[in-house]
């Protein structure tokens, strides 16, 4: 490995939500982007689905004018265990109904300004 | 209401989005079908950009109606009914690629029982989740 790589174990949390989801009066998946950025994570992602259902069976999808605004989102956020820890509990006051799945993940990067 | 759900499987399944079965898109009839089988949820995604065992570079084109972008149907869900469903899918898919991840889960649910609700926030539950910190 070149120097100012590295490879470490990580988790990988994704946190399944609803687009039309509202936290604090704005949309929940912005609070948990906002809450991953103040408690130091290195980074987040979220994605929109086109089509999911969940706990409530009802099935959201784009093509479906009635749910297009509600569809499944999944914010992304991979850092150290520990971080993860300290996050838990937050996002648990945050959200009422989805899911949160934590898998290992295996980081290969580049600290910036690493030569 | 939260509940540590324990180790689980992450099944995902890559197909094209124009890929057809019963006169319907497949991913919409995979959706059904996990529906249908009592899954407590999926997840659909559309790639941007892509290719699969043809080879053929699928990309979204601003001017057409119609597109052929990857797409992903995510399922987490036990081992067990994972299990059981895989033969219906590999009747269903044509070509295609599905990975199955261990996945361990954290359940929001307004109705969740009593004895599947927790309050321990550690990562560190069988033992062997986290692995040594290579930098320690």
């Amino acid at each position: 490995m070149a120097a100012g790589a590295w490879v470490e174990e990580r988790v990988l949390m994704r946190v399944h939500v609803n687009e039309g989801d509202r936290y604090d009066g704005r949309p929940l998946y912005r609070a948990i982007v906002e809450l991953l950025r103040a408690r130091g994570c290195a980074g987040a992602t979220v994605q929109r689905a086109i089509m999911g259902f969940g706990s409530r069976r009802r099935i959201h999808s784009l093509l479906n004018e009635l749910t297009a605004a509600d569809l499944p989102l999944v914010v992304e956020c991979v850092d150290a265990p520990a971080r993860l820890e300290g996050v838990l509990p937050e996002l648990d006051r945050m959200i009422a109904g989805g899911l949160v799945t934590l898998e290992r993940a295996r980081v290969v990067g580049r600290r910036p300004g690493v030569a | 209401m939260r509940g540590f759900k324990g180790e689980r499987v992450l099944m995902r399944i890559h197909l094209g989005e124009s890929d057809r079965h019963d006169g319907r898109p497949l991913y919409q009839a995979i959706v059904e079908l996990l529906r249908e089988r009592g899954c407590a949820g999926a997840t659909v995604f559309r790639g941007i950009l892509g290719f699969g065992a043809h080879a053929t570079v699928h990309e979204s084109h601003l001017f057409r109606l119609s597109s052929d972008l990857p797409i992903v149907v995510e399922c987490v869900e036990t081992e067990e009914r994972i299990a059981a469903i895989l033969p219906v899918l590999d009747g269903m898919l044509g070509g295609g690629l599905i990975t199955l991840e261990r996945a361990r889960v954290i359940l929001y649910r307004p109705d969740l029982p009593a004895d599947e609700r927790t309050d321990d926030w550690s990562l560190d539950v069988t033992g062997d989740w986290r692995a040594p910190r290579s930098d320690a």
